[in-house]
């Protein structure tokens, strides 16, 4: 039985060789954040478990491929980032086709509470924002104010440098003021 | 002050040495056109992070698992479909066999280890023998 001590690497060695119970405990580790970042990144909750499903059966698939060298997190936000991707750009030639609305969430607002709706109010306007943002922007913002990664860690996980993450965050946050500008509060 | 502009997001993210965070620090309390930057900065990452993810509503792994199974290696289903067709061949080819066996009930030519009772069917718990006696043939026709 494996314990909180053994870490990604081991249990990925153990996964590429058909050991499902450790492949069953890097799923438990990882799926909520893996999860959040597809949250995040697509704007939907239902699709964004699908895709979250969909890492991991990547991750199974490719475990002989893993090289420990490459941190473990990295590896596995980039296949996540690579399938929202791939997802983004099918709903957009969907909704051209079809005339899609929005697919998110939509809990119908007479049934929250004050406290709950005027949550869901500050998510929507947040997720409508981060949407307008171009794909790397997002990805950056997410994997660095959500997923607590250093710009370094970004840099490595999206081939470029932290000096270039730094300025896709510079660019992010000013295209988000002047979107959430007059609905955030300055200190 | 551009230098030190150019340094608040670094600064906001943690991304920058203690020294010369409290540089930065220092120089956004006293000068105001930076102090506003740095506000209008941090209310913005403020905002996002009141719109964190949901939980996911349950474990992912039942489903998963199921997934894996179905995505099972080619050559396995292959090999599956594989060891299914040769055992519907040989059940078709020993039926043929029986089939063929002279009218008299009397049953010729088996192989010492069927004799034996000793050769089991595949995928099942019976011998040749008893295989052949749910056919129809009487106890004993098989043995010498």
């Amino acid at each position: 039985m494996y314990g909180d001590s053994v870490n990604d690497d081991q249990l990925m060695a153990e996964a590429a060789q058909g050991d499902e119970r450790a492949f069953q405990l890097l799923v438990s580790r990882w799926e909520q954040a893996v999860f959040g970042f597809l949250y995040h990144m697509v704007g939907s909750s239902e699709d964004a478990e699908d895709l979250t499903q969909e890492t991991f059966l990547r991750v199974h698939g490719h475990a002989s491929k893993y090289r420990p060298e490459d941190k473990f997190q990295s590896w596995l936000f980039r296949i996540a980032g690579n399938l929202a991707r791939s997802y983004l750009r099918r709903r957009k030639l969907l909704r051209w086709f079809r005339f899609d609305t929005d697919q998110h969430d939509q809990p119908d607002p007479a049934l929250l509470p004050d406290e709950a709706l005027a949550r869901k109010q500050v998510r929507d306007m947040v997720r409508a924002a981060l949407e307008e943002l171009p794909f790397r922007q997002r990805q950056a913002v997410v994997l660095q104010r959500y997923q607590g990664l250093s710009y370094r860690e970004i840099a490595n996980l999206m081939a470029t440098t932290p000096a270039a993450v730094e300025s896709l965050l510079q660019r992010a946050a000013d295209r988000l003021r002047r979107r959430l500008a007059g609905k955030v509060a300055t200190t | 002050m551009k230098h030190v502009q150019n340094k608040i997001r670094a600064w906001l993210d943690g991304e920058l040495p203690d020294a010369e965070a409290a540089t930065v620090r220092q120089h956004c309390e006293i000068c105001p056109q930076c102090r506003r930057t740095w506000q209008e900065m941090a209310a913005v990452w403020d905002t996002l992070a009141l719109a964190a993810a949901p939980r996911l509503p349950r474990p992912i792994w039942p489903e998963l698992e199921a997934k894996l199974v179905r995505r099972e290696p080619a050559w396995h289903r292959v090999a599956l479909a594989t060891g299914g067709v040769a055992t519907a061949a040989a059940g078709l080819l020993l039926g043929l066999w029986l089939g063929t066996q002279n009218g008299n009930g009397q049953i010729s030519g088996w192989p010492s280890l069927v004799e034996q009772g000793a050769l089991f069917v595949e995928g099942t718990d019976l011998t040749l023998d008893q295989l052949y006696l749910a056919a129809g043939a009487e106890e004993g026709e098989v043995q010498p």
